[in-house]
C-alpha cells in the first residue's frame, strides 16, 4: 500500500525528524501540515494556486516539486487507515484526470456532529446532521439537516387490535382521548404511510425544554459530491505532518448506493 | 502570396481569426502559420500536408521540429513544442471537450464560452452539476481553445504555446483571482467569496491579523498582575471594541475536563483579569492561516484565521505553567454604505467574532 501512495510523505516524513531541533519549529512545521479547517482541506484537494502549504514548501522545502496529485494524497489518514490503497489511487487518479473539484457550495456533502445534551435531565448524545445552503443573493449558512438520537424515537409498535373504529365519528372521535393516552401504541392510530420526522421530534423536545443541548463533541464530514465516490473527513489531532482533517474512509458508491447511505448513514430520507 | 505553397494566413499569430473544424494548424518559431494535415510527428520532422485550393496536387512537406511552436489540430487538440512526442494523430491526452481559456498565467479554465467576440469574453463555468456564467476581459487571457477544434490568439502562439506546456487548471474559487467575475453579479457586490489573491482580501487579512495582534497585546496587559486595576478595565472595553459584538463567545479547555467551557468575551476577559500568575506572557506565533471569505445571508462575509497562542503563566519570576494551543477566530467583513461627495460608497470593517480551541498541547 505505501509503496503506491506515500511517494511524496515518505521524502518530508523523513525530514521530519531530522528537521525538530526546537520545539518551535516542531510545533510550526506541524502547524503548516495540519490540514486545519475543511476550508483548508478543499484548498489543497483543489490544488489552489496560494496556499499555506505552498507558501511554506517553497520557504523551507524550495526543491521540493509536487503536484496536484502528491497534494490530495497528504489528505488522507496514514495510521491505521480505513481506505484500501488501490482503491484511492484510483480516487485520486480520477478526480485529478478529471478535474473534479470541491466547493463549499456543493449539494450533497454534510457535516454529520455528534453532540452531547441532556434529556430530561440524563446525559445523551445526538446526532445532527448539517448541510450547507446558498440563497438566491449568492449568501451561504450551514443548515440543520437532520437529526437522530435514540430516544428521539417514536414507538413502532402497530397493533391492528388498536384503532380508531369506523363508527367513531358518530360519537364525536369521542375514542381520541383513549388513544392519546395510549402513548406505547401511538403509531397504531397514524396513517399507514406514516414517516416519522426526528428533525420536527428534535426541535419540538428542544422548544419544550426536555433536550438541552451542551456542545459539539465530535465531526465527520461525508462527501458524496464526487461521481461514483463517498468519502468521509474527519479529524486527526496529533503531532507530525499527517494530522488535522484527512480523509478516513472511501468507498465506491452508485447513485443508489449514494441514496441509501443519506438515509442509513446521513438520516436524511 | 495566394500563389505560395503555403496559405499564409497571417504573418503574426496575434489574431482573433476563428480557424474552420478539421483543418490542423501548425505555427512556426517566426509567428507565421499554415492550415492543412499534419500526417506524422516524428523524431527531427514533422509531415504536413498544406491545403491550398489553388494547388491541385499539393505535395508534403517536411518541418524542421526546432521551427515549430505549436501545432493546433483540428479535433482540439494540441502540441507543445518542444516536447518528445511522436506520432501520426493527435496526442490523445491534449483532447479536450470543454473550451479552455488559457489565462496569462497559464492556468486553464475549462469551461463553455458563449460569446467569444465580446469584450469581456462571456463564459458558462459548471462544477458538481452548478453552472456559473462568468465574465473575463480579454487582456485576462492568451488564447481561447474551442472544444470543436477552433482556437483564438490574443497573443503570440510563442507565448501561448510555452504556457500550455506549463498549463495548470483552475478551479472555481481561483476564477476571481484570474479576473474572472460573475457575469450576474449585482453592482458594488464583492462575490460569494472573495478569494485569497484579491486585493480587498489582501487588505481584509493585514487588517484581520493587526486586530488579532491587537487582541493578544490586550491580553498581555489584562492578566498583568502589574497592570493598574483602572488600566485592566480600559483594556477590557478596548479588547471588546475588537468584536463583532458583546455575544462574541470564547471557548476554553481545560486539561481537567472534557466539556469545553464557552464564555461571552466580557466574561473571559474579566476572568482572565482574577488569574492567579503574578505575570502572564501570551503571544502568537509567526505562522498563521486565512481561509477565504464567504458571504453569510446578511450581506456580511465570514472567514476563519487560525493561529498557534503560547501562554506562560508565572508565580515568582518562575514559568508554573505553559501551553500551545490553536485558535480558529471568526472573522467578519462588515460591509456599510458611507455617502462621500454625493457618491454612495460601499465601504467595510473587519470584526473579531466567536474564537474556537483546537488541541491542547503543552
Amino acid at each position: 500500500m505505501k509503496k503506491i501512495f506515500t511517494v511524496f510523505l515518505i521524502g518530508l516524513l523523513s525530514q521530519n525528524l531530522l528537521a525538530q531541533t526546537t520545539i518551535s519549529k516542531s510545533y510550526q512545521e506541524t502547524f503548516a501540515f495540519e490540514v486545519k479547517t475543511i476550508d483548508e482541506f478543499f484548498e489543497r484537494f483543489n490544488d489552489e494556486p496560494t496556499t499555506l502549504i505552498k507558501d511554506y514548501l517553497k520557504k523551507n522545502y524550495p526543491d521540493k516539486r509536487y503536484s496536484r496529485t502528491d497534494l490530495i494524497k497528504t489528505l488522507f489518514n496514514y495510521t491505521n487507515p480505513a481506505w484500501e490503497a488501490e482503491m484511492a489511487d484510483a480516487f485520486v487518479k480520477r478526480v485529478v484526470d478529471s478535474t473534479n473539484f470541491l466547493l463549499f457550495y456543493d449539494d450533497e456533502w454534510f457535516a454529520k456532529c455528534i453532540c452531547s445534551v441532556t434529556y430530561k435531565g440524563k446525559p445523551e448524545k445526538v446526532t445532527i446532521i448539517m448541510q450547507p445552503y446558498q440563497d438566491h443573493t449568492g449568501g451561504a449558512k450551514w443548515t440543520i439537516r437532520s437529526a437522530y438520537a435514540p430516544f428521539l424515537k417514536l414507538p413502532q409498535r402497530r397493533d391492528n387490535k388498536k384503532f380508531l373504529n369506523p363508527i367513531s365519528h358518530a360519537t364525536d372521535f369521542m375514542g381520541l382521548a383513549k388513544a392519546m393516552e395510549d402513548k406505547m401504541n401511538i403509531t397504531s392510530y397514524l396513517y399507514e404511510d406514516f414517516k416519522e420526522d426526528r428533525l420536527a421530534y428534535f426541535v419540538s423536545e428542544l422548544m419544550n425544554g426536555n433536550v438541552v443541548f451542551l456542545q459539539t463533541d465530535r465531526i465527520a464530514y461525508h462527501m458524496l459530491q464526487i461521481n461514483g465516490w463517498g468519502l468521509t473527513v474527519e479529524q486527526y489531532r496529533r503531532q507530525g505532518k499527517n494530522n488535522g482533517w484527512l480523509i478516513s474512509s472511501l468507498t465506491k458508491l452508485t447513485p443508489e448506493q449514494k441514496e441509501n447511505y443519506k438515509k442509513k448513514i446521513l438520516y436524511i430520507d | 502570396m495566394k500563389k505560395s505553397l503555403y496559405i499564409l494566413i497571417s504573418s503574426l499569430a496575434i489574431s482573433s481569426l476563428s480557424i474552420a473544424q478539421n483543418l490542423d494548424i501548425v505555427y512556426l518559431s517566426d509567428d507565421s502559420k499554415f492550415a492543412g494535415t499534419v500526417q506524422d510527428v516524428g523524431t527531427s520532422q514533422v509531415k504536413f500536408l498544406p491545403d491550398n485550393p489553388n494547388e491541385k496536387n499539393p505535395k508534403v512537406r517536411k518541418l524542421e521540429r526546432s521551427n515549430l511552436t505549436l501545432i493546433m489540430y483540428g479535433n482540439g487538440a494540441y502540441l507543445a513544442f518542444p516536447n518528445s512526442y511522436k506520432g501520426n494523430t493527435p496526442p490523445p491526452e491534449n483532447v479536450h471537450s470543454d473550451d479552455w481559456l488559457l489565462t496569462l498565467g497559464g492556468e486553464v479554465i475549462a469551461c463553455r464560452v458563449t460569446d467569444a467576440e465580446s469584450n469581456p469574453v462571456k463564459f458558462d463555468y459548471s462544477a458538481n452539476d452548478t453552472t456559473t456564467p462568468y465574465l473575463i476581459p480579454g487582456d485576462k487571457i492568451l488564447a481561447i481553445l474551442f472544444a470543436d477544434g477552433k482556437h483564438r490568439f490574443f497573443s503570440k502562439a510563442s507565448l501561448v504555446s510555452t504556457q500550455l506546456r506549463n498549463k495548470k487548471m483552475a478551479t472555481k474559487s481561483s476564477l476571481s483571482s484570474l479576473g474572472a467575475n460573475l457575469a450576474n453579479k449585482p453592482q458594488n457586490d464583492l462575490g460569494n467569496e472573495i478569494d485569497l489573491d484579491n486585493a480587498s482580501f489582501e487588505q481584509f487579512k493585514t487588517k484581520a491579523l493587526q486586530k488579532s495582534a491587537d487582541l493578544g497585546r490586550y491580553l498581555n496587559q489584562i492578566a498583568n498582575k502589574s497592570t493598574d486595576f483602572q488600566d485592566a478595565n480600559k483594556a477590557i472595553n478596548n479588547a471588546v471594541e475588537l468584536f463583532l459584538s458583546e455575544d462574541a463567545t470564547v471557548e476554553i479547555s481545560s486539561s481537567s475536563a472534557t466539556q469545553k467551557a464557552r464564555l461571552k468575551i466580557r466574561e473571559y476577559l474579566n476572568k482572565l483579569k482574577l488569574l492567579k500568575y503574578s505575570k502572564v506572557n501570551i503571544e502568537w506565533t509567526d505562522i498563521y492561516y486565512v481561509s477565504n471569505l464567504r458571504k453569510g445571508p446578511d450581506g456580511n462575509y465570514y472567514g476563519v484565521i487560525s493561529l498557534q497562542q503560547k501562554f506562560e503563566g508565572y508565580q515568582e519570576g518562575k514559568v508554573v505553567y505553559s501551553d500551545i494551543t490553536r485558535k480558529n477566530i471568526e472573522i467578519v467583513l462588515k460591509t456599510y454604505r458611507k455617502e462621500v461627495e454625493g457618491e454612495s460608497l460601499l465601504l467595510w470593517d473587519v470584526f473579531l467574532s466567536d474564537i474556537g480551541i483546537n488541541q491542547e498541547k503543552s
